[in-house]
């Protein structure tokens, strides 16, 4: 396994969630899709300078930062959407248990790249910085 | 209110035989007022405003003439209690409290983290208690999962300065109420919540006409009623009316382009993002007339200067940073910053929930320093002589967060310091269920709602009985000096604070302990050494200075003692990459940005204009549920009432919640005044009487959030809506829905 591998099953992961239709096209759920595309963006962007062989190492953390602080914050917005979806009875408790396996997923994954991460930030940057710290626990 | 110079308010037993008055500062809410305390044979009895503090004059809120009552009340707790085998609180003695308490955190420690590790304290204690868990929570334990109710109170004033300004401190002070030509009140009703201030500000007005008042409020509170113009918006729209505002003033051309280009930045990314905000679309979203909206662009487009405060009416709603960064940028638009007479005041809820942002007990790192800044980290680790490893980088984690956190197993214990979050958080029964889970700490000098989940509960010395400093809405650091002895078997919360530290063995790099301090005073003079250099700098104070001046506002450095009234009168601001608080957040996710983001910014001493989406609340009226449920606070209580509600007087003012109605809606639903309902929302229902009065607006409710026992009273937190702002992780208190019937 490597970086690349968690990165991409992320990416595919946040693909199949932004291209589900809006549910309930309410500010929760637009906060967490714009977190989504942000995230998806930079993974992304983080896979296209791996491929580079001279690539900055500041900007790949750069992008690899903004990808587990995307993943952060669109969990409590989905969380948050999620309750008021279940409270509402907005929403089919399976559709947002398929929902919910996705989000989890990508934060298992991105929880097994921290080595990795590790790795390219030593010499660079205190990894603390790039990988928040309910990751790293 | 006296209504006359140099008479103080005042509330005296036994006034003639006072033994002696001792300097103090008003334990409740966020204005600050100086008071001097009565003793006689050694135990308070009386309380007087101090005529010479600049901030109130003499004069004291009808709750603070109480607060000193809740001191004797009969069921105060006066030794530790930890739950038994059968489930239930019984005595115990210091030693087995603490005993167990420390083998409980080093369980946690041991299994779970740091992380594993919670402390939620309050915005009532005191400056060095608040330093100290900075201290302990972060270098001792290492967690970074320190928050408070001042996530309740104050997060969105802390975060929308970052936004703006790069760091915390609020740049008007209330000096400027005396000088402003208009003063708009954003959500903030401080006829009930600050009646000092409001004082302040009528007596001004009735005398000269000035200033000219600005409410903006669903409800015609008795703020309302005095304003020159009430903006009584549609709930949840606050951001879309300044929107709208804003805009016309841009178009208007009331704008200081000189000033904008001189001292701010992204202007124009502001400006695209209100662009669609006509006066048309603002009044169809928020209800408020075209000709009223027209009214309040030309005069704050036009005023001199202007004071602009926000509380929970901005904090507590949808879009809560959002708005309150909006009134930054009308501000800066117009260069009303740093001049007599001008400034946004984002107000605080509580008497030193400023003071724990300052020194870190909640949020940042001590002195406004940046979690994500490693130079400020090492900064830190030097001065607390510890290994920079140990300190957590990163934003730290609000209550809401926390829960899920309990929910998950992930916390395990949960250190909960004055306050009652059993009936002053949202959904409380969600957060009944998971405080269930975990170990609990509850330091209150009462058995509370909360008391019922600890596993422990610690006994501390109230306002009156212990020394330290506060620091108020307005920068101003208050000191309290100790009136009496607490009474035997309690402990102020800064000796239990150093307790904890040294029993758990918590040491600095040299071996030496942790915390070296051991008195209020020398914790002050060490914060001191902290604060130096940095925008919160107090190291010109000392607690002498600090009684004869009758408080002092930050920054005062050793070169300038007597502090600063304004921030910013220089223009400068704090945004400099190196040396400000934090690098933002983006304002639709909340995502911290990365330093590499905001050095593209290049700020460097400049304001940052922020765009300000609209994006209303996230549950909106529906046919179940066609009401708007707002939740705020009455003239005689204080939060969840521990204190208030040991005041006879203050109880029987208010003794029961109730629903505000409108007549109207009163009358479709054939409800009469006084009348017990049933209100649900989709996540509670609660029964209480109606009043029914045309303040509110129809299709609203409005219920008082003190109230909650577990004993029948009526909780509005049973029915609110538990999600939170993306920036400042507040709670939206203040929108619901809900649905009212009847019970026949």
């Amino acid at each position: 396994m490597s970086l690349r591998v968690h990165f991409q099953y992320v990416g595919k992961l946040a693909e199949e969630l932004l291209e589900e239709a809006d549910l309930t096209n309410t500010p929760l759920e637009y906060r967490y899709r714009t977190a989504l595309r942000e995230k998806e963006t930079h993974v992304r962007k983080t896979l296209d300078l791996l491929k580079q062989k001279n690539h900055d190492p500041d900007n790949l953390l750069n992008a690899i930062s903004i990808v587990y602080k995307s993943d952060e914050v669109e969990k409590l917005h989905f969380n948050g959407w999620k309750r008021l979806c279940q409270q509402n009875k907005t929403i089919k408790e399976e559709v947002l248990s398929k929902l919910e396996t996705k989000f989890s997923r990508m934060k298992t994954e991105l929880e097994e790249a921290v080595p990795y991460v590790k790795s390219i930030a030593k010499g660079h940057k205190d990894s603390r910085i790039i990988v928040p710290a309910l990751y790293r626990d | 209110m006296t209504g006359k110079e140099n008479i103080p308010d005042a509330n005296v037993e036994a006034n003639e035989n006072v033994d002696h008055w001792v300097h103090s500062t008003c334990n409740l809410c966020s204005i600050g007022c100086g008071c001097e305390i009565g003793v006689k044979d050694d135990k308070i009895v009386g309380i007087k405003g101090e005529v010479s503090h600049s901030i109130n004059m003499g004069k004291l809120d009808p709750k603070a003439k109480d607060q000193w009552y809740a001191n004797y009340s009969k069921d105060r707790l006066l030794t530790p209690m930890v739950r038994n085998e059968n489930g239930e609180l019984e005595k115990a003695t210091w030693e087995e409290a603490m005993d167990l308490m420390v083998e409980q955190a080093k369980k946690t420690l041991k299994n779970k983290g740091p992380d594993g590790f919670s402390i939620y304290s309050t915005g009532q204690g005191f400056l060095e208690d608040f330093y100290t868990i900075a201290k302990v929570g972060r270098a001792g334990i290492g967690t970074h999962l320190l928050d408070a109710n001042t996530r309740l109170c104050t997060a969105t004033t802390e975060w929308c300065l970052l936004q703006s300004f790069g760091s915390d401190g609020v740049p008007a002070s209330f000096e400027d109420f005396d000088h402003a030509e208009t003063v708009m009140l954003f959500g903030h009703n401080p006829a009930e919540t600050g009646t000092v201030l409001f004082d302040r500000i009528m007596e001004r007005k009735n005398r000269t006409g000035k200033p000219y008042l600005i409410v903006v409020d669903p409800r015609e509170t008795a703020s309302a009623k005095e304003a020159d113009l009430h903006l009584s918006l549609k709930p949840g729209t606050n951001a879309a009316l300044l929107n709208g505002i804003i805009r016309q003033i841009i178009s208007d051309g009331n704008i200081d382009r000189d000033y904008i280009s001189r001292n701010t930045i992204e202007f124009n990314s502001m400006r695209n993002s209100i662009e669609e905000w006509t006066l048309a679309k603002t009044s169809a979203m928020t209800g408020i007339p075209e000709e009223q909206l027209t009214l309040a662009a030309k005069v704050l487009g036009e005023t001199p200067s202007l004071v602009s405060t926000t509380l929970q009416g901005a904090f507590q709603s949808s879009d809560a940073t959002t708005a309150c960064v909006a009134i930054n940028n009308l501000h800066l638009m117009r260069g009303l910053i740093g001049k007599p007479g001008c400034g946004p005041f984002h107000m605080a809820g509580q008497p030193s929930s400023s003071g724990n942002r300052t020194v870190g007990g909640v949020g940042t790192y001590p002195g406004n320093r940046n979690p994500a800044n490693p130079d400020h980290l090492n900064e830190m680790a030097e001065l607390w002589n510890i290994d920079a490893e140990k300190l957590e980088i990163g934003p730290e984690k609000g209550i809401m967060k926390q829960i899920e956190m309990i929910e998950n197993d992930k916390i395990s214990f949960f250190w909960n310091i004055h306050t009652n979050p059993l009936v002053s958080l949202p959904n409380r029964q969600r957060a009944k269920k998971a405080l269930e889970k975990a170990f609990v700490v509850v330091q209150d000098p009462f058995l509370t709602e909360t008391t019922e989940v600890a596993d422990i509960v610690l006994p501390p010395a109230m306002w009156g009985e212990k020394e330290g400093t506060m620091e108020n809405a307005d920068r101003t650091i208050n000191l309290l000096r100790k009136a009496v002895e607490p009474p035997e078997g309690v402990k102020s919360d800064f000796e239990i604070l150093v307790e904890f530290s040294n029993r758990m063995g918590f040491k600095d790099k040299d071996g030496n302990p942790l915390i070296q301090y051991t008195t209020p005073e020398e914790a002050f003079e060490e914060w001191k050494k902290v604060s130096k250099g940095r925008p919160s700098d107090m190291s010109g104070m000392t607690y002498e200075l600090l009684e004869k001046e009758k408080g002092i506002r930050w920054p005062a450095t050793e070169d300038k003692p007597e502090g600063t009234t304004r921030l910013y009168e220089d223009q400068t601001f704090p945004t400099n990459i190196d040396y400000c608080q934090s690098f933002g957040k983006d304002p639709i996710t909340g995502r911290p940005k990365t330093k590499a983001e905001f050095q593209q910014k290049n700020a460097d001493g400049r304001a940052i204009f922020q765009p300000t989406y609209y994006f209303g609340s996230p549950e909106m009226p529906q046919d179940e549920y066609p009401f708007w449920l707002n939740t705020g606070r009455l003239l005689w209580h204080w939060h969840t009432r521990t204190k208030t509600a040991r005041s006879k007087k203050l109880e029987e003012k208010a003794p029961r919640a109730y629903v505000e109605m409108n007549e109207d809606d009163a009358y479709s639903l054939r409800i009469n005044q006084d009348d017990l309902v049933r209100v649900t929302s989709p996540r509670g229902e609660i029964q209480l009487p109606v009043h029914v009065d045309n303040r509110i607006n129809q299709g609203e409710v409005f219920i008082p959030f003190h109230y909650g026992n577990w004993d029948g009273e009526q909780s509005a937190n049973e029915m609110t809506m538990d999600v939170v702002d993306p920036v400042s992780h507040q709670p939206i208190l203040k929108q619901a829905v809900c649905k009212v019937e009847k019970i026949s």
